[in-house]
């Protein structure tokens, strides 16, 4: 499967879901668009999907024909042809998609190693009876260590082994209420390893560098793993915390902010989108659990699978002229650059018939993944010793 | 001339008051186990610290030698603070801090003996 098959499906879902989360937001419980970012985040690692009827390449074939018109090629292109596919691997679109994973990787690279260099100075805690007495209360299997910075001006968790939350120094931290609200919120990146989704993030943004609605995911899944956070805070801290939980966030966005796609931090950019989603929680209707757990199924089936029309379905052709060789080439109109069996496989059937009738000769091809479009007479030619020949008819 | 420190900066400063010289490898030692800062932090923050005129470097071995003193430290970021919230105005700074809520009996007797010697 390559990158494109894999980026645009998903680029619909996005936006599908980024429509739909505009209205629902606080209407469905927040942990729904994190699992939805989940299903969009494998389509767009995993190179290989499950097929299924009800996928959106077979709804829009439906809208849309491909052309069925095609002429034979004569030799000299052919021959020019091969040679093309034997360099496929280098073609120009390839290198500038490498290329553009390395820029992005690069600008990634940089703003890590800026924040990187900013909190790695931060000093521990030391003496702080709160601090102590609620790190002793946690029970995550790594140890926390709390820090504070004077070049930040909002908390940062970081650290996957050895998690670390680091405060500004601007912050109060006598104000134990405040803290605890803080630290939890913090914990609770730490328990859900957020830090290790930033950086699977990060990783498909370089790989989908040219999609922007990747670029968009990238922004929302990052703002609803803070909502999510929230939510799972006030669960913790008890629904009677939460305008107190709200004025923490406030406080917090009152100092200067800053935006870093590494770390967990609050951000003044999302602290509206939060408050809100944070005022208007409550307990999960069962009616709003049922869509959404309606709204994953459904999305997962129609974006995430493809066509099973495609699979292994076999295809008998006559030509209409025979072979001297057995090396027979089989294109798809669409797949005039790509030549070869990594497409297709190739059998040479029995020739049914009388001896006399050897100019036909019978081919079986299948498929070798389940992808590309249906193979019938008018997309398929076969190319014969350098030859190009119209596909009389399939069986 | 006034030096301005990130909190970073004056605790490689203080190892250095407490100490007196050493060596960019024996403070990374220091405070790799006081405060968990890793070889090359600390020597970046040493650089920091000498680029502004904090520490002087000595050969051989990248002996680290404190320019300046805790108590030029002190007063500078004292009187900062004076400036930025009461004004420049020494007075109210030490109203706001001398009285019965932050000081005992006994810390106030020995505050009035220093003014006393000053008179």
């Amino acid at each position: 499967m390559n990158i494109l098959q894999m980026s645009i499906p998903a680029g619909l879902l996005i936006l599908f879901i980024a429509a739909v989360r505009v209205f629902t937001i606080n209407k469905l419980p927040k942990k729904t668009f994190l699992v939805l970012w989940i299903v969009v985040l494998l389509r767009l690692i995993l190179p290989f999907s499950i097929p299924s009827r009800f996928n959106i390449f077979s709804m829009l074939s439906h809208l849309y024909k491909p052309e069925t018109n095609y002429t034979a090629a004569n030799s000299d292109s052919l021959n020019s042809l091969t040679k093309i596919s034997e360099l496929s691997f280098l073609k120009p679109i390839i290198i500038i998609w490498i290329i553009g994973i390395l820029l992005t990787a690069i600008f990634f690279t940089v703003v890590f190693y800026k924040s990187y260099c900013r909190i790695r100075a931060a000093i521990p805690i030391r003496d702080n009876t709160f601090l102590d007495m609620w790190l002793s209360e946690q029970n995550v299997l790594r140890r926390i260590q709390i820090l504070s910075s004077d070049k930040i001006d909002t908390p940062i968790t970081c650290g996957i082994i050895k998690p670390k939350i680091i405060l500004p120094k601007v912050m109060d931290i006598n104000n134990d209420r405040q803290l605890k609200h803080i630290l939890t919120h913090e914990l609770i990146h730490i328990m859900r390893f957020d830090s290790v989704w930033k950086i699977i993030l990060v990783f498909v943004v370089c790989l989908h560098w040219f999609n922007p609605t990747v670029w968009l995911l990238f922004i929302l899944m990052n703002r609803d793993m803070e909502i999510t956070c929230d939510e799972k805070a006030i669960k913790l801290l008890g629904q009677t915390e939460k305008t107190a939980y709200a004025e923490s966030l406030i406080s917090m966005a009152e100092l200067k902010n800053e935006i870093s796609p590494f770390y967990s931090g609050f951000s003044k950019n999302l602290t509206e989108e939060r408050i809100v989603s944070i005022m208007t929680l409550k307990k999960t209707s069962i009616l709003a659990l049922t869509v959404a757990t309606l709204f994953v199924a459904g999305a997962t089936t129609v974006f995430a699978a493809t066509s099973d029309k495609e699979v292994k379905e076999k295809k008998i052709i006559s030509v209409t002229d025979p072979t001297k060789t057995h090396e027979i080439i089989i294109t798809s109109k669409e797949r005039i650059g790509e030549v070869g069996n990594d497409y297709i496989t190739i059998t040479e059937s029995q020739s049914e018939g009388t001896g006399s009738d050897d100019k036909v000769k019978e081919f079986t091809i299948m498929p070798s993944t389940g992808e590309g479009e249906n193979l019938d007479d008018s997309n398929i030619t076969v190319v014969i010793d350098g030859e190009r020949y119209n596909v009389k008819e399939v069986k | 001339m006034e030096i301005k420190l990130f909190d970073s900066e004056l605790k490689v400063m203080e190892v250095l008051w407490k100490e007196g010289e050493l060596s960019a490898g024996q403070i990374a030692k220091m405070l790799n186990e006081e405060i968990g800062w890793n070889r090359n932090t600390t020597y970046t923050v040493i650089k920091k610290c000498i680029e502004k005129g904090a520490i002087e470097r000595k050969e051989p071995n990248f002996m680290c030698k404190a320019l300046i003193f805790k108590e030029q430290v002190q007063q500078l970021e004292t009187t900062d603070l004076i400036n930025k919230m009461f004004d420049g105005s020494m007075e109210m700074f030490f109203s706001a801090f001398i009285n019965e809520k932050n000081l005992n009996g006994e810390q106030i007797e020995k505050l009035k003996q220093i003014v006393d010697k000053l008179k």
